[in-house]
């Protein structure tokens, strides 16, 4: 078991977020989590790197158990290790360069060599056609290049799960696919991924299993062929119905 | 009106002689107007109790007295405050040789301690925390983050402020004058003891405030554009 989540409860501003949710991942998988804006999905995600932590319930990874409640800062500091986050706003840091950012936790965190980190990190940028970008700025790259980044800069420490928060809904269309490629890309080389999106087209083709959330519960998980074409809760009936453009009619 | 060039010409070294005066007084109180601005900015952003309320009161009331009472304040106050601490850790006050000087430090470096400190708090709100958290899941630590990634941009981005702030204390200063400090202006005011050209000494002394002011702000521009190169567009100052 590459990951466990285990009775992991949450509440933001005395609104329960996260009921009871437990969930474990195998080495190598890929899980997509779907549900409808406010369902927890992000929430989920940000209790496993402790950027969130949740009340209750505990989280493994690789053989590390962490209690959400009473986690020292040294535990929460070895999940970090263990993981990398992509986020929806892609969250660069503006002050440095793309090669930097892709450096930086690799030279500060692991104590890479500063030589051996940036050849490193331009064999990613090569990797996601970023070479010639390699020292720009964030302000001067677009959003799917930043994006781009971001994965570069996950990848960079040898993380063993990676967690997408909506990695493309902040993007202009026409760059959504640049970036789903380079998912596709990195789903490939058989790394532990979580991927919260809405993009059932990448569920389908890439996910090995689906969460559907929805009030802070998982309400069905299966394969993306049985969740997405054979849904049997009315609730993911419904948010698949409304993704896929059967709106209801409105009369203005 | 006769000007008396032949004197302003004279003038100018003797009055110039008094401008480290000026600059000491700017740099020195400029500094610890920046520490107290963290001390306080500190306090109000990590919402400690008690000090942060005790800090928000301290600011609106500095902020609502005239620099030259605090000035004149310090003055008259702080001799009294120095003889109580006569005899401690071999501390000894002088009564006859007190620091004008360090007065108006005090003076200077609470009053736009307490302006900077909104430049402080303003500044760290403006780096998207969104950087913070992406430090954070990369694995660096608290300390890490801050002096890597948020408090870099944070100084970038309150430049343009910070130096307005130099700009007008650099000037502030001359309200030192009337407290017994030998800066630039006093020095001025000193010189035309001699011939009564009042008038010439001042034009000399706005002369120098000028000059200086505008290789300051040259000089600080350049610095401005230079931390700013991350951002799209330079900052104006």
């Amino acid at each position: 078991m590459m990951l466990e989540l285990k009775n992991i409860k949450k509440q933001l501003g005395g609104k329960e977020i996260l009921k009871d949710v437990s969930l474990s991942i195998e080495e190598g998988e890929v899980v997509v989590i779907l549900g409808p804006s406010g369902s927890g999905k992000t929430t989920l995600l940000r209790t496993i790197n402790f950027l969130g932590p949740a009340d209750s319930g505990t989280v493994s990874i690789d053989g590390l158990t962490v209690d959400s409640c009473r986690a020292k800062r040294s535990e929460v500091q070895e999940i970090r290790k263990k993981t990398a986050m992509v986020f929806q706003h892609y969250n660069l840091f503006r002050n440095r360069t793309a090669l930097k950012n892709v450096t930086e936790g690799m030279v500060r965190v692991q104590k890479v060599p500063k030589k051996e980190a940036e050849r490193r990190a331009m064999e990613l940028l090569e990797n996601v056609n970023l070479a010639d970008r390699a020292n720009a700025y964030p302000s001067q790259l677009s959003g799917g290049q930043q994006q781009r980044v971001g994965i570069c800069r996950a990848l960079a420490l040898n993380p063993k799960v990676i967690l997408f928060d909506e990695p493309t809904s902040a993007l202009d269309p026409e760059l959504v696919g640049e970036v789903l490629a380079t998912m596709r890309a990195v789903a490939a080389t058989g790394i532990t991924m979580i991927v919260v999106t809405h993009e059932i087209s990448f569920a389908k083709e890439v996910a090995d299993r689906v969460l559907y959330m929805e009030g802070g519960v998982i309400v069905e998980e299966g394969v993306p062929k049985e969740i997405l074409e054979n849904p049997k809760d009315e609730k993911t009936i419904r948010f698949l119905s409304s993704l896929l453009g059967e709106y209801t009619d409105y009369s203005i | 009106m006769n000007l008396n060039y032949q004197f302003m010409i004279e003038d100018i070294p003797v009055v110039l002689s008094a401008l480290p005066v000026t600059l000491a007084l700017t740099f020195v109180s400029l500094f610890f107007a920046l520490v107290v601005a963290v001390l306080f900015g500190a306090c109000i952003l990590k919402r400690i109790p008690l000090l942060r309320q005790l800090v928000v009161a301290l600011n609106t009331f500095i902020k609502g007295v005239p620099l030259i009472v605090q000035l004149l304040f310090c003055y008259y106050a702080l001799p009294y405050v120095l003889q109580m601490f006569d005899g401690f850790f071999g501390y000894e006050y002088n009564p006859r040789n007190p620091s004008y000087f360090g007065f108006a430090v005090v003076a200077l470096a609470m009053n736009y301690g307490a302006y900077l400190t909104d430049v402080v708090v303003s500044s760290y709100r403006a780096v998207d925390r969104g950087q913070l958290e992406a430090a954070y899941s990369i694995g660096m630590s608290g300390l890490q983050a801050h002096v890597r990634i948020v408090i870099p941009q944070a100084v970038a981005i309150s430049f343009p402020n910070l130096a307005n702030y130099f700009m007008w204390l650099l000037k502030a200063t001359s309200l030192a004058s009337v407290v017994n400090v030998f800066e630039l202006l006093a020095t001025a005011r000193a010189s035309t003891a001699v011939n009564y050209a009042i008038l010439e000494g001042y034009l000399v002394a706005a002369g120098i405030y000028w000059v200086v002011c505008i290789l300051a702000e040259r000089g600080l521009n350049l610095l401005s554009r230079r931390m700013n190169r991350y951002q799209k567009e330079p900052r104006a100052v």
